[in-house]
């Protein structure tokens, strides 16, 4: 049970970090099209 | 304070200071992939190990891309390391037997490793089989310090580069920096450490007869008192030179032993400790003058490594001088400095070390991301324990880390150049690029993100008592300073600690381990952001309004910030901690 709490918390983390990496790159993405317009 | 101290002091960083042109002038040919004197043999593994990878070297990688390489082998090499601890009891080379490590334990320690932290939270002898030390966490001692310098790479190019979108290749850096960095000086260092005494061997632990028995009293759970007599002493053995050598080069810190390099089988003699102390600053002051040829600006890598050594100087003066000085509370006993005693405060240092060289050691290791520790940092005196604190939580950008220290410099460069722009009221440029919104905004994340986690987490442990305060074994203000130095040494991804805090519970485990890897991840991740939209930038040409890179007056711009964003982060929980400890000693209280 525990090496599974501690598995499921590695496989939680490094999809948020992907999520991470996706908003930092859309705020650039985002604030570029701001100020096209 | 010494003459000798000083001395010793004074060639420690003259050394580092010659030695950065060569290692960055060095690093930067292996990065750009120019010949070097090491490329007949190393070649030839460069290419089977991408053919058998299925890696193309020549594809580049824009920032996103870079980060999840990054994050894709960081998560491989962790949960191979959990499961390697896991099941070390039916792995080989481990003649002492040691079970499996504990599920939160192994967690904290994959972490660790996977995030240069090499936070501790066991005792290494008897808990990790050779085959772990080794397999598990020797290796990561490589593969983390390799990213690091990988991503302080990637970072120099976002500079460097204009108009492009790509940063380089991970796989190429993180190989070229393990293959032509990290391993030929790991060799050559750990056969010097085994010259000094450290020990190299896969022997079982060997059982000595005391000379004079001793006799124990211990009090078990229930409190009653029992008293044994010891005659025997189990001293621990190991592969202990090849670990200890990318123990330090790497910044990582983690000992072989559980005293670290306070251990006689780990750093016997004053020669290794000094070899051991040039070796943490080695690549992070060489990387300064890598980041001045990669820009074609060499003086600007020489203003950014003048301005870690004027925090350095800072940090060992003020340590040195607060170990230096005698205890207030012990009136009648004599503490100068003498032929016969060191005098000030020698309590959890190493005679063989004495006070000069321990508050070096502490204001390198500490400084550098490294956390490798030859005096016990809870033993120093309340400012001698303050230079420590202070330098992990400024982001331990003070030479640094591998790589970490210089990608988090150069934030605070973006950050200064940003202000020298406001005092103007022109754009701000660095280096040719100009600095705008979304630099900033990603600066600020990479800034804002450290104190969170340290103060949020330090703020939880210090108001759930059950939790946080029950494995405490001091009170007051210096067991505030305990808990403090706990999570900015994860956050930082330093490792050291201020001991004094009994950290293997499911609490600390736990909360440790999410402060290490959101404070490794977290924060590399807007700079690589940093990187990737510099990197697309024009070259704009220097005009009267720019403001220098290269002068003494960035030196100081660039001290002054760092200082007062510090300053402004840390000082209210400081002035609890470690201030408040000194005020309280000299009114005559301890804690």
């Amino acid at each position: 049970m525990a090496d599974l709490i501690a598995i499921i918390t590695i496989a939680l983390l490094f999809p948020l970090s992907l999520i991470y990496v996706t908003a930092c790159d859309h705020l650039k993405g985002s604030r570029n099209q701001g100020n096209q317009s | 304070m010494s003459l000798n101290g000083w001395l010793q002091i004074a060639f420690f960083i003259a050394l580092i200071l010659l030695l950065a042109k060569p290692m960055g002038s060095y690093m930067a040919r292996v990065f750009d992939r120019r010949r070097t004197w090491l490329d007949p043999v190393l070649v030839p593994c460069e290419r089977l190990l991408y053919r058998l990878t299925g890696v193309n070297p020549d594809e580049e990688m824009r920032w996103t891309q870079y980060a999840v390489a990054m994050l894709i082998f960081s998560a491989a090499t962790l949960i191979l390391t959990y499961v390697v601890e896991r099941i070390q009891q039916v792995l080989p080379l481990n003649p002492q037997h040691l079970a499996a490590v504990a599920p939160d334990l192994a967690f904290n320690t994959a972490v660790s490793f996977t995030t240069n932290t090499n936070w501790q939270s066991y005792t290494p002898e008897t808990t990790m089989s050779y085959f772990t030390q080794m397999f598990g966490l020797a290796t990561h001692n490589f593969w983390s310090a390799a990213v690091g310098i990988a991503l302080a790479i990637a970072f120099i190019r976002g500079i460097a580069r204009r108009e492009m979108k790509t940063l380089g290749n991970f796989w190429v850096d993180l190989t070229r920096a393990t293959l032509w960095v990290l391993l030929p000086i790991c060799i050559v260092f750990a056969v010097a450490l085994t010259s000094q005494g450290v020990i190299q061997n896969f022997h079982p632990y060997t059982t000595a007869k005391l000379v004079q028995p001793q006799t124990v009293t211990t009090t078990g759970a229930d409190g009653k008192s029992t008293t044994t007599t010891v005659t025997t002493q189990t001293i621990a053995q190991g592969p202990v030179a090849s670990q200890e050598a990318i123990k330090m080069l790497g910044t990582n810190g983690g000992g072989f032993f559980n005293t670290n390099s306070a251990h006689p089988f780990e750093n016997p003699t004053p020669l290794s400790n000094f070899l051991q102390m040039l070796a943490i600053f080695l690549i992070p002051a060489g990387l300064t003058v890598t980041l001045g040829t990669m820009v074609g600006s060499p003086k600007h890598g020489w203003a950014v490594l003048a301005a870690m050594t004027i925090l350095w100087f800072v940090g060992v003066l003020v340590c040195y001088h607060a170990e230096s000085q005698p205890n207030p509370l012990m009136h009648n006993v004599d503490q100068h400095a003498s032929l016969t005693q060191s005098g000030g405060n020698m309590e959890g240092k190493e005679v063989r070390f004495g006070i000069a060289n321990s508050a070096l050691f502490a204001t390198v290791t500490t400084d550098a991301s490294c956390g490798a520790v030859n005096a016990m940092h809870d033993s120093f005196t309340p400012l001698g324990g303050l230079v420590p604190l202070t330098n992990i939580m400024l982001g331990e950008i003070v030479f640094g880390g591998v790589g970490a220290g210089l990608y988090g410099m150069l934030v605070f460069v973006v950050i200064s150049v940003f202000i020298a722009g406001l005092m103007v009221g022109r754009t701000p440029e660095y280096l040719g690029k100009k600095i705008e919104a979304y630099d900033v905004q990603m600066a600020m994340l990479y800034l804002l993100i450290f104190p969170l986690i340290i103060l949020g987490f330090a703020a939880v442990a210090v108001l759930m008592p059950n939790l946080g305060l029950s494995a405490l074994t001091n009170h007051g203000p210096h067991g505030l300073s305990e808990i403090l130095y706990a999570y900015a040494s994860a956050t930082g991804n330093n490792g050291s600690a201020f001991a004094g805090l009994s950290a293997n519970t499911h609490w600390y485990n736990y909360s440790l381990g999410f402060a290490m890897f959101f404070g490794r991840f977290m924060m590399i991740i807007p700079m690589l952001a940093i990187a990737g939209n510099l990197a697309g930038k024009k070259i704009v040409p220097e005009t009267a309004g720019t403001f220098p890179v290269t002068t003494p007056l960035f030196t100081v711009l660039l001290t002054s910030v760092i200082v007062i964003v510090g300053a402004l982060t840390f000082f209210p929980a400081l002035s609890l901690g470690p201030i408040l400890e000194h005020l309280l000693l000299h009114a005559g209280h301890t804690f």
